[in-house]
């Protein structure tokens, strides 16, 4: 059903700062709602998106150990801030700056995640792109993905004590 | 549901338009049904055309009532405030699908703003105030609000930073005083403990002074009574003096009276012995004279014989009054001798008898003189002795002051002990607000 993913060109497809590229899914990653404007950038129609991974656009530039904080962050109740580079279905890429937040029933259980994706400042972008191609090149190393994953993951810790901020406090002050 | 169901429920104009068509597709099928009756071929045709052209209008009818039910769906989700809801599956992009479109893009921006909103809350609820709401992808009046909301949060953070400050120095400022305080109150502990550990000193001292009074009091009670036994013996020594002196001038009268008769008997024995010389010339004479006899009575012969006899007798009593006044001389001389010597012995009585005298009468002035400084010792002694009274009211006086005083330096010390303990809490008090003022 996953359909082999097109190859990086290199190309980033502009969208508008006006818009908001929205998602939603369930608690296991799933999509469940993708609006108009993720469908144009991503260049699929919602019925190829809902009941996919949110991993449909994820691009080869972006280090595990940003998801993996990202889930981390989200499944404990909180909000996460996040540059994020996609792939869309040509191959083409974007950036966007997301949202991620749990969405709670009335006992306040997690039913879900919306991910709510504006368009990034350029600062911010030339700001990871460093650090993601570092933790990437720490990601690529060894054969073994697990420590490869958790060598990422310290690298982003230590990156961030150097910065002497939390990690939503660092992304937002780019 | 049924369309009719919908009608009867809610009458919109879709309802009524749906209602319209359903007549209409009555009426040409009843149309219809006539022109075959009547065999009228021509109109058949042009009134099914017309039913076919009714009757796909009611289906499109159908798919836009759909539509609408599903935008209602998701409206009436969000109007109960459920901004969770999405029109999903939209297909076309007609108005009917453009509404939709608009729909959750309505909903998408409202609960990015809401949750945007909700997320700086929390933050500034921790006493974060670095989050904002990004007005990126925000339009219009929910840009306007976001950007209201972020300058409350701003001002919300100066104003917080701000009365950070004034808490940190005002709590910095308290905590001085409070350590200023507490050092007093420590100062104040540490001159209580000394202040009683003195008062209770100077107490135990008030005691053995009032105990010292007591037995000076008694001690002055006991001088008085020994002055008073002294001032006693002096009289009955003064007395004795005096019959001493009494005596010794008696003794010297009789001593006087003794040189007298001892004058008396040495001139008497001075009498004795001038009749004694005499005696003795008389006798010496005799001698002669009967020496003289003899010679006469020898001359006499025998007639004379007789006489020389008697002269013979003569001469042997001169020869004896001879030797009798020589011892009765010495006697006198002895007795002479003796009676100067009883005088010297007298005289030198008479002066041991003065100097008794003179040591009776230098006694009893030496005791009236002694009498007159026991009187003076005593009154002292009694002065002295309402000294020690006043000295012992005093002490006890004292001693009640002391003991008040030590108990009043027992309060003192309890209450800096109270005020020291006080000092703790409320620094520990100051120091949790501080902190937990810090925390915001």
């Amino acid at each position: 059903m996953v359909r082999p993913k097109a190859q990086p060109t290199g190309v980033e497809r502009p969208w508008s700062e006006a818009d908001l590229i929205v998602s939603k899914t369930d608690t296991k990653g799933l999509i469940t709602y993708a609006n108009s404007t993720f469908c144009d950038v991503a260049q699929y129609d919602e019925s190829e998106l809902v009941g996919q991974g949110q991993n449909i656009v994820r691009h080869p530039a972006m280090p595990r150990a940003v998801f993996k904080l990202l889930w981390e962050t989200i499944a404990r109740g909180n909000e996460m801030f996040a540059y994020i580079i996609n792939l869309a279905k040509s191959g083409d890429h974007y950036w966007v700056f997301a949202h991620v937040t749990p969405t709670f029933d009335a006992k306040m259980r997690i039913t879900g995640y919306h991910s709510s994706r504006r368009y990034p400042k350029r600062d911010g972008v030339n700001a990871v792109i460093g650090l993601y191609r570092d933790l990437c090149a720490i990601e690529a190393k060894g054969t073994d993905p697990k420590a490869a994953l958790a060598a990422s993951s310290v690298a982003l810790d230590a990156y961030l004590q150097s910065k002497g901020v939390a990690y939503d406090e660092f992304v937002l002050s780019l | 549901m049924s369309l009719f169901s919908r009608f009867e429920a809610n009458s919109s104009s879709i309802s009524k338009a749906a209602l319209g068509n359903w007549i209409g597709i009555a009426i040409l099928f009843g149309l219809d049904a006539y022109c075959v009756y009547d065999a009228d071929w021509e109109d058949v045709a042009v009134v099914s055309v017309a039913i076919v052209c009714f009757v796909t209008s009611n289906l499109y009818l159908r798919r836009a009532i759909g539509t609408v039910m599903k935008a209602l769906a998701a409206l009436e989700a969000a109007a109960e405030g459920d901004l969770n809801a999405r029109v999903h599956g939209i297909r076309g992009h007609g108005l009917l699908g453009r509404m939709l479109h608009d729909i959750n893009r309505l909903l998408d921006n409202l609960e990015a703003f809401a949750k945007e909103a909700g997320a700086v809350m929390d933050y500034a609820n921790r006493g974060k105030y670095f989050r904002r709401i990004i007005l990126t992808g925000m339009n219009g009046e929910f840009a306007t609000y976001a950007s209201r909301i972020n300058q409350g949060i701003e001002s919300m953070g100066r104003t917080t930073s701000a009365l950070m400050a004034t808490i940190d120095g005002i709590g910095s400022g308290i905590r001085d005083e409070v350590a200023q305080a507490t050092s007093e109150a420590g100062m104040v502990q540490t001159r209580a403990h000394s202040m009683r550990e003195s008062s209770a000193k100077t107490e135990d001292e008030a005691r053995l002074v009032a105990g010292a009074a007591e037995q000076a009091s008694d001690a002055v009670g006991r001088a008085v009574h020994a002055a008073n036994q002294v001032s006693d013996s002096m009289g009955k020594i003064s007395g004795l003096a005096d019959r001493s002196a009494t005596i010794a001038d008696d003794a010297a009268s009789r001593a006087e009276e003794a040189t007298t008769v001892l004058s008396n008997l040495a001139s008497a024995a001075e009498t004795i012995g001038a009749v004694v010389e005499l005696i003795d010339t008389i006798a010496a004479q005799t001698n002669l004279l009967a020496l003289n006899a003899t010679i006469e009575a020898a001359r006499a012969g025998d007639a004379g014989k007789g006489f020389a006899v008697v002269a013979g007798e003569v001469k042997n009593l001169a020869s004896q009054t001879g030797r009798a006044t020589h011892d009765i001389s010495e006697q006198i001389g002895r007795m002479q001798e003796v009676t100067r010597q009883t005088v010297a012995v007298i005289g030198e009585v008479s002066r041991t008898i003065g100097d008794i005298n003179a040591i009776a009468h230098t006694i009893r002035s030496t005791v009236e003189e002694q009498n007159a400084r026991v009187g003076d010792i005593v009154a002292e002694i009694e002065t002295a002795s309402g000294s020690v009274a006043t000295v012992s009211g005093a002490i006890s006086e004292i001693t009640d002051h002391v003991s008040g005083n030590t108990r009043a330096a027992a309060e003192v010390l309890g209450a800096a002990d109270s005020l020291a303990q006080r000092m703790g809490i409320m620094n520990s008090q100051i120091d949790t607000i501080i902190s937990e003022a810090s925390k915001r």
